[in-house]
């Protein structure tokens, strides 16, 4: 899976927030300024980490951006971020934490998977459900089901997969 | 405005999902969705948010609730919101663990009033918005000394919000009402 950087995310986000159909500066900048104040912070973190403070400081007009962040390289803003109390605008900081949950969602996935998993075990042992009947009944691949149950190998199964196995044990 | 609110309902259910797995015999949570995403969930904007916030989350699910960016720092505006709020909450789903409410529109409004940043202007000045409004509650919520006056943090906060609240009927409000 490709690893998601923050200016890969900025972008995506400015997209997301933006009205506009292109990540053309002058018309994000615009709209940032007149109609969309969710758009300023992270308009200005895109910036920066995708090389184009200067553009947005000469798009910018009136004191609506947040230069100090302009002001600051991608390594010295990127720090300020990952602190726990940060001197950055509450704005900034929460797009970091967006960012640091869309990255982090394969492992997400693998601790939901890990808790299904014990979920799993513990019916098993209950109502003494083999590996074998959970993935027959569900036409699994038996060595990745194995792997999954005997040693909680998460990278085996998806989340789906997962949930039905849980689903059935839970309804056998 | 189908896609986005989509997202947060994965959210919710995925939240709730991993709640179940980790406190298997806890009695229910509730969970009280309040700012852009409680509108959007509302169905009273069509806006792409991402953190939800979360007023008084219980304790237990905030470790969890960080894995799907539910924000338990919201806080700095209970202050902002109406005291009888947690009276006029709206259900929004119930999973196997969590109860999911939202804060009613007036109240979402008085507090967004109440917090006047840019973002929050935007949202309360929705077409949509503005035609869902209660106006009369709406009223009752500002200058009810039992409500909004009653969280205010001091007279001069009360005073602030109250400017804002003119402002905004005087341009908003229809006529008839």
């Amino acid at each position: 899976m490709q690893h998601l950087t923050f200016g890969g995310f900025l972008k995506q986000y400015v997209r997301e927030l933006s009205a506009q159909e292109s990540m053309r500066l002058y018309p994000l900048a615009r709209e940032a300024e007149r109609s969309n104040h969710r758009l300023r912070e992270p308009l200005a973190l895109y910036a920066v980490f995708n090389d184009k403070a200067e553009v947005l400081a000469r798009a910018a007009k009136g004191d609506w951006l947040p230069r100090e962040l302009l002001q600051m390289s991608p390594e010295d803003l990127l720090g300020q971020l990952e602190r726990e109390e940060s001197a950055l605008p509450e704005a900034a900081v929460k797009v970091y934490r967006s960012y640091l949950v869309a990255a982090s969602r394969q492992a997400a996935d693998d601790h939901s998977k890990g808790l299904m998993h014990r979920r799993i075990r513990s019916l098993q042992a209950e109502k003494g459900i083999s590996n074998y009947r959970l993935y027959h009944q569900l036409g699994l691949n038996p060595g990745n089901v194995n792997a999954y149950l005997k040693h909680g190998d998460v990278s085996k199964v998806s989340l789906q997969t997962a949930r039905m196995i849980l689903d059935l044990a839970k309804r056998i | 405005m189908e896609m986005r609110r989509e997202d947060l309902q994965v959210r919710m259910r995925r939240l709730d999902e991993d709640a179940a797995l980790t406190f298997e015999s806890a009695p229910r949570f509730r969970m009280l969705i309040v700012g852009g995403s409680a509108l959007v969930l509302g169905n009273y904007r069509s806006r792409s948010t991402r953190d939800i916030d979360v007023l008084g989350p219980p304790k237990a699910l905030v470790e969890l609730m960080e894995k799907y960016d539910f924000n338990a720092r919201a806080e700095a505006y209970n202050t902002c919101f109406p005291f009888n709020f947690e009276d006029r909450m709206v259900p929004l789903w119930s999973g196997e663990a969590i109860d999911f409410v939202r804060a009613s529109l007036e109240d979402l409004v008085i507090a967004k009033l109440c917090a006047a940043r840019g973002k929050d202007w935007e949202d309360i000045e929705s077409e949509e918005v503005l035609g869902a409004l209660n106006w009369a509650l709406l009223d009752h919520l500002a200058t009810d000394p039992d409500e909004a006056a009653a969280s205010a943090l001091n007279p001069s906060n009360y005073n602030d919000f109250l400017l804002n609240y003119h402002d905004y009927i005087k341009e908003h409000r229809p006529c008839n009402i």
